[in-house]
């Protein structure tokens, strides 16, 4: 999956997420399930973090299913599996594809927009890890104990010094990059990622197999064959 | 807030409605703003904190956004780039359905547009002493979020999804969606109200040059 063109695994993906979010079968979602988790592992992703990631739209998908559990108990269900299978198709596209490659698909519908797009992307891990050492020396100091009022001043303080770090760093990589002759532009140039070669037969596969599993529920979901 | 509904609940119409607004608007955002290099990078750094700030827990699977502080800080047309860059992200890790980045980008850039505009009339109308400043954006904040969880409210119902019939004619309830929203959203908008304010009080003390 990782050496697929991006152009290929870019279309596949937006395929995928349609097939999901447009079938309505227990069964169906299930077979997706289990083959995203096919080729997570095909593609040597580390499966319980990939899991672990896609808790969080599980979560969200159960706050909207329990909403709908005293009408059925099939519905929440298929609610919560579209959410964690959408989710997982984008987890795997994210996962084997690099950033920059990602951001210069948005760069060619706008510059300013892929730009702010890698800026904010590569800003995100340097601000995390200051976030994360300040948040530890917040949590070791006792800031987080003490009663609400004093945990909210706290962690406002934080995240208001956290912003003054953040200015700062983002004034001095932005002369930095001026130095080096940024005007506006951050070149992402087209290489053999975006060229269609023999490794897309694996997002391709992928895609065949959901498409068949589609077809089936299509074809067999009305006369309850397919719940 | 932004919408945590997953993919595939709401109907194709309103999301694909959704990212055809968020694109008309992003167009002309883009057109507007220029080519400020400066203000690109600072929208990037602002959009990273925005990212960090729905990255701490706070308890519960909860986060603040920071969509109001943005929009006080961007104005309107560099905070829609801005949410558009954050939902987009999110979005890839599994933060939100894909499906609906167009509609979060609308609902976070309502929250910032509400914020900016309600903290410019609290500032010079209501709140004039500059030291209270915070309290402006606080203020601004708690109506901003509180408008954009009815907002939230008044997109599910929009779609419809009260009437989609499944098994036998049996409907999704609206209201019980609408309570447990209502039930996170509206102390979480005071939560990030107050978290706005003290960061702004905090700003004014340590660096007071940068909100004037």
């Amino acid at each position: 999956m990782h050496n697929a063109s991006v152009i290929t695994k870019f279309l596949v993906t937006a395929a995928l997420i349609l097939l999901v979010i447009t079938t309505n079968s227990v069964l169906a979602l299930l077979a997706y399930f289990a083959l995203i988790l096919l080729y997570v592992t095909f593609s040597k992703l580390p499966l319980i973090r990939i899991l672990r990631w896609a808790l969080y739209p599980a979560f969200f998908a159960t706050f909207f299913a329990l909403s709908q559990i005293q009408y059925s108990l099939i519905l929440p269900v298929i609610t919560v599996f579209k959410a964690v299978d959408a989710a997982l198709i984008m987890l795997l596209f994210i996962n084997t594809t690099p950033y920059p490659q990602i951001f210069s698909i948005l760069s060619r519908v706008s510059k300013t927009l892929g730009n702010i797009a890698f800026l904010t992307y590569r800003f995100f891990f340097i601000f995390i890890e200051q976030a994360d050492k300040r948040f530890t020396t917040l949590k070791v100091r006792g800031g987080l104990a003490g009663g609400l009022k004093r945990t909210i001043r706290n962690i406002s303080h934080f995240i208001g010094s956290l912003f003054i770090t953040f200015i700062d760093i983002s004034q001095d990589t932005y002369y930095a990059m001026r130095v080096r002759g940024y005007n506006g532009i951050i070149s992402c140039r087209p290489g053999g990622w975006m060229r269609v070669n023999i490794h897309d037969f694996t997002p391709v596969s992928m895609f065949l197999c959901f498409l068949i599993i589609a077809i089936f529920y299509w074809l067999h979901g009305g006369s309850g064959v397919f719940p | 807030m932004h919408i945590h509904i997953p993919d595939g609940v709401l109907p194709i119409w309103l999301w694909v409605l959704g990212y055809a607004l968020a694109a008309l608007f992003l167009l002309f955002a883009v057109i507007k703003v220029g080519k400020d290099t400066r203000k690109a990078v600072w929208t990037a750094a602002v959009a990273a904190m925005m990212l960090v700030a729905m990255s701490i827990p706070l308890g519960v699977p909860y986060h603040i956004n920071l969509t109001a502080l943005a929009g006080i800080i961007l104005g309107p047309w560099w905070s829609l780039i801005a949410c558009f860059v954050v939902n987009g992200i999110l979005a890839s890790f599994g933060h939100g359905g894909v499906t609906i980045v167009g509609l979060n980008t609308l609902v976070t850039w309502f929250e910032a547009l509400a914020g900016f505009y309600l903290y410019r009339v609290f500032k010079k109308v209501v709140i004039k002493d500059k030291e209270k400043t915070p309290v402006a954006a606080g203020v601004s904040t708690w109506i901003a979020l509180t408008l954009s969880a009815f907002l939230v409210i008044g997109l599910v119902a929009a779609s419809g999804i009260e009437s989609i019939p499944f098994h036998g004619g049996k409907n999704i309830n609206l209201n019980t969606f609408t309570i447990l929203t209502l039930t996170f959203a509206l102390p979480g908008a005071v939560v990030e109200a107050v978290i706005t304010a003290f960061i702004l009080a905090y700003i004014r003390k340590v660096r007071p040059e940068l909100f004037g």
